[in-house]
């Protein structure tokens, strides 16, 4: 796939099923390192199988209401997931990643902003939080692109891979503040 | 847990049962200054609720989500003190006093206890600590024990009126942690 065809393709989200995790689990084994930096939990997808099972509890999650997760899809390609958690008195947390090939190109910028919509519209949520470590520039500037308010840095509260930890920005939007 | 003495006359213990009374008698004199801050303490309106509060306190510590101990002044039982949202070595600490002995410095020492508990007892990396903006006499605890502003977090907490207030969020790291 030549990564400059990609803005030209139409940036959807689909319900997740077990049948995505082939593609799911080729995104973050081929970017393995740079996956697991910022999201910890990549370390234990080490083959499909392990993507599939994680997809089957986040689809008993999402039945319970607990959990709230989408496929982001690319055209015809599977690029990423972006999910709500942690819901509690009104507010719930964002998490996203998206593959190599689809960073840097505006799409988790235009995919935050639906699941804005999501969570404001049908969800009834009073606010959404961002939890980013301070070094993980690429995603904060996504929270910057959407208006997300900066509330604090949560020191040494991100567990990392090797047992350390990282300072985290804290973000949020409110309903009120969602256009 | 043990009886932990803070000092010749303030202990910490495990909950009782036959604390119930006692500690209903603290919340019913003064149910609107709490319920200011803590929504239980609309709800708690007989010795019974505060009982079945207890028993489900006892269940929690059993499963290990919940820390939480009883605060007894000259073997009265005055307030609470807890640990939860136990989550990659953080907790939480929650706190409240009988309002005829407050500013006197009782819950700073006790929350002095309960860090040298959850530091070097419960292994904890981090201790966070919310408070509303204008409840200075918890933020003054706080910030006797030297805590670090992270941070305010916005709408954070819900009111019984079903709006949400801001919360300032503090933190404490392991190795900041002295007696």
């Amino acid at each position: 796939m030549k990564p400059h065809f990609l803005t030209a393709l139409t940036t959807h989200l689909m319900t997740p099923v077990v049948a995505d995790a082939p593609a799911l689990f080729a995104l973050i084994d081929q970017d393995r390192p740079a996956l697991a930096r910022w999201m910890p939990r990549t370390a234990s997808i080490q083959s499909v199988e392990d993507e599939a099972a994680f997809l089957l509890t986040s689809l008993e999650r999402i039945s319970a209401n607990q959990f709230w997760l989408a496929v982001i899809w690319v055209g015809p390609y599977p690029a990423g997931t972006i999910d709500l958690h942690a819901f509690k008195d009104g507010h719930a947390e964002i998490g996203y990643w998206l593959g190599r090939d689809f960073r840097g190109k505006g799409i988790m910028t235009h995919v935050l902003g639906i699941v804005e919509d999501v969570a404001f519209s049908q969800l009834n949520l009073n606010k959404l939080e961002l939890v980013i470590a301070t070094g993980n520039t690429s995603s904060q500037a996504v929270a910057h692109r959407r208006g997300f308010h900066q509330d604090g840095i949560l020191r040494e509260h991100l567990l990392t891979a090797t047992g350390s930890y990282d300072d985290a920005v804290i973000y949020s939007k409110l309903k009120r503040d969602f256009h | 847990m043990a009886l932990y003495s803070v000092s010749p006359t303030i202990q910490l213990n495990a909950p009782q049962l036959s604390d119930a009374p006692a500690l209903f008698a603290c919340v019913d004199a003064d149910r609107d200054l709490l319920s200011q801050w803590l929504p239980w303490a609309a709800t708690t309106r007989t010795v019974a609720d505060e009982a079945a509060f207890l028993k489900y306190c006892q269940e929690r510590i059993t499963s290990h989500q919940l820390w939480l101990a009883v605060i007894l002044v000259a073997d009265r039982p005055a307030g609470m003190i807890d640990l939860h949202d136990f989550k990659d070595q953080h907790a939480s600490v929650g706190y409240w006093l009988d309002h005829t002995l407050r500013g006197k410095g009782i819950m700073t020492q006790c929350l002095a206890a309960v860090e040298e508990i959850g530091f070097n007892t419960l292994g904890l990396h981090s201790i966070n600590l919310l408070a509303e903006p204008d409840n200075h006499a918890s933020r003054a605890v706080a910030e006797h024990r030297g805590f670090h502003q992270d941070g305010v977090l916005r709408e954070y907490i819900p009111t019984i009126r079903g709006d949400y207030r801001d919360a300032v969020v503090y933190s404490k790291l392991d190795r900041e942690f002295t007696a």
